[in-house]
């Protein structure tokens, strides 16, 4: 278990410290463009996607993927390339942060928009008796979209392979969420008679078993599972908010239950702080390395691109 | 994108418009505005509204995402005496309204006779590396839909003008800003640098050439009407190329044929941010070469592909100053 435990906090670990890098990047205006941080929802990411084979299973993402796509490839190189947009990039520098799609693995920048498509994908696995299944992220801004709840319903109509991964960070941008929100979203997703679990992702050895009875449960029975779990962005929305709306409850609870340092307090009565700093640095070292090797690539030149991309 | 030297700095186009919709608010009871995040302290995305929720409380109403949702409720509340304004904050999500508005609110509005006083803003546009679904000139969707006026304003003119006319044609109007021009200072004066008029007698304006009789009209409008404008100068001050400059704001319907005087051309050129092929430059350019036979006219506008996010490319798919300039040029030798 605590091989497991340093696993995954070295996963957590590498997003976080990918994501302040970036951010930094950004605020010496050393990128383009816009950017959406996961600093603090590390915990989800790495805990479901832990168990899945992005060969046979389908994941969606959001505009808020970035924790997602490391915890599958934890290739910073090819991220770091990307927001730069530079041709190593996940989809050779042309999509930029929001805009992501390697093996089976897609993001779009339209929020909520991934939700039908993900029915659609766990669909056709059920149409074609294909094994694996679905994890399709979403955010609680995206609870409200009206596409949203027709997906939730079309899954359970048709009912398919997904888990649903509702990261209720609390905020959508600027608003808070629940006082633009109806009812709770268990309720909601309950009442098209879709299996509903809560979590909160603080203690992340706990989400990670849990997780894995769901996952286990879905790649078996081959229904759909919807879990909402609660977590929080300590970054701002985008590069360049300034996070004036924050809850002050929210946020002192949420510092006071960083999923991250309490799993590293677990892991340090295991290991000796020395050790565990030794690997951090380590982690950091190859982020900023795999920043600064991205800065040396190019861009994809416009003769190949205009080739490859534009139809006449 | 280079800043065009303005010796009229009053005021930037992002002022106008919070000005304007700060005077309507106080003038008009029945104006409310709806929007994601429009509200204090955050403002909206791109700030427009910030500062105005906390002078109008209650006037400024917060929305869930749920942009089809919204804009129907928007919908409801014009058939029901108020006069709703709209943001919806990126023009690419005007996808999820096209419901509402193409098989809604023009169908009220011209089948039932309904006064439907709605403005839908939102801001078009790229060129800063935002990448695929964030920098889209969504306008192209709704040009020829009856029913619908396109208003798109430029910093040429005062934005809030355009603005308060929307609201008065008591129909449901698209109303297009650009990313931008949020930041640019209006140019509002008579010349720009002393030797291009600026007439805004109609509701186009003309920049000509001062002394110049020019049988070259190039036509555009909304956040790219900078480039326009930069190409004019230049054309003259390199080539000795005197060009008129037409800026459109009433993109849709487009009544610009009865209003201007087209004889004295034999070359028009048409500029858009959006996609070229089948856009609005293809589709004013045929009226305008069904009733002027003689005319030779070309399109410029996106290649037809997806905006890419890295800025070379980014330039290379949208119209960029170099283009355009270039692509002229070669269409004038
Ligand atoms: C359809 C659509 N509407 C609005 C936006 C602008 N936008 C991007 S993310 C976001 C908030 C999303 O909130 P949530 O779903 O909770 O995800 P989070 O950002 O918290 O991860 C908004 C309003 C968008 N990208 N797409
Ligand atoms: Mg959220």
């Amino acid at each position: 278990m605590i091989e497991k435990a340093i696993e995954i906090y070295k996963k957590m670990f590498l997003i976080r410290q990918f994501e302040m890098i970036l951010e930094d990047y950004f605020t010496k205006g050393l990128l383009r463009g816009t950017t959406h941080s996961c600093i603090g929802q590390e915990a989800v990411a790495v805990s479901i996607l832990d168990y899945i084979d992005i060969e046979r299973d389908f994941v969606t993402s959001t505009h808020r993927g970035h924790g997602h796509f490391l915890a599958i490839t934890g290739d910073v190189f090819a991220l770091a390339s990307e927001v730069m947009g530079k041709r190593t990039g996940v989809v050779s520098g042309l999509g930029g942060s929001q805009h992501l799609q390697h093996k089976n693995f897609y993001t779009n920048g339209i929020t909520g928009g991934m939700i039908p498509i993900g029915v659609g994908i766990a669909f056709a696995k059920k149409l074609k008796g294909e094994e694996g299944i679905v994890i399709s992220f979403l955010g609680d801004g995206a609870m409200n979209e009206g596409y949203v709840m027709e997906a939730l319903n079309m899954a359970k109509v048709y009912d398919v392979p997904i888990i649903f991964v509702l990261e209720n960070n609390c905020y959508a941008m600027s608003s808070i969420t629940r006082n633009l929100s109806g009812g709770e979203f268990g309720d909601r997703v309950r009442s098209f008679g879709l299996r509903y679990v809560y979590e909160e992702a603080i203690d992340v050895l706990n989400l990670w078993q849990k997780f894995g009875e769901i996952y286990r449960e879905v790649l078996i029975n081959r229904s759909p599972v919807f879990i909402e779990c609660r977590t929080y962005r300590f970054c701002g929305h985008s590069k360049s908010d300034k996070r004036e709306y924050v809850l002050e409850e929210e946020e002192d609870f949420w510092r006071e239950h960083d999923p991250l340092l309490l799993l590293r307090e677990k892991i340090l009565r295991n290991i000796e702080l020395d050790e565990l700093e030794r690997q951090e640095r380590y982690v950091k070292q190859g982020i900023v390395d795999a920043f600064k090797n991205a800065e040396q690539e190019e861009e994809l030149g416009v003769e190949e691109f205009s080739s490859k991309y534009i139809s006449a | 994108m280079r800043r065009i030297i303005n010796h009229f700095a009053e005021m930037k186009y992002i002022e106008a418009l919070r000005e304007t919709i700060k005077s309507l608010l106080e003038a008009d009871k029945d104006i409310y505005l709806i929007g994601e995040d429009i509200i204090d302290p955050y403002g909206g995305a791109f700030k427009v509204t910030k500062g105005l929720s906390s002078i109008f409380p209650g006037r400024l109403i917060p929305t869930p995402m749920s942009e089809q949702g919204f804009t129907g409720l928007a919908i409801g509340m014009a058939i029901a005496g108020l006069k709703p304004v709209v943001e919806i904050m990126f023009s690419d999500f005007l996808t999820l309204t096209v419901d509402q508005i193409v098989n809604h609110a023009t169908k009220f509005y011209s089948m039932y006779a309904q006064p439907l006083p709605i403005v839908i803003r939102t801001p078009s546009g790229g060129f800063r590396g935002y990448g695929a679904t964030h920098s889209q000139s969504m306008e192209s969707l709704f040009f020829g839909i009856p029913g619908l006026h396109i208003i798109a304003p430029n910093i040429f003119s005062n934005p809030g003008e355009d603005l308060k006319y929307a609201l008065d044609l008591n129909r449901p109007v698209l109303f297009i800003e650009n990313k931008t021009d949020y930041t640019q200072d209006l140019i509002l004066g008579d010349t720009i640098d002393s030797f291009i008029n600026i007439n805004r007698e109609n509701r186009h304006t003309l920049l000509s050439i001062a002394d110049e009789d020019s049988n070259i009209l190039l036509i555009s409008y909304g956040g790219i009407s900078k480039i326009a404008a930069q190409i004019q100068k230049q054309l003259y001050l390199k080539e000795e190329i005197a060009v008129d400059v037409v800026l459109i704001r009433d993109l849709w319907p487009c009544d610009f044929l009865e209003e201007g005087d087209l004889d004295k051309y034999r070359y028009v050129v048409s500029l858009e941010e959006g996609w070229m092929d089948f856009g609005w430059g293809a589709g004013i350019l045929q009226k305008i070469r069904d009733r002027f036979v003689n005319l030779k006219t070309k399109a410029i506008g996106a290649r037809n592909c997806f905006i890419p996010s890295p800025r070379d490319l980014e330039f290379y798919v949208l119209p960029g100053y170099a283009r355009v300039y270039n692509e002229i040029l070669e269409f004038l030798r």
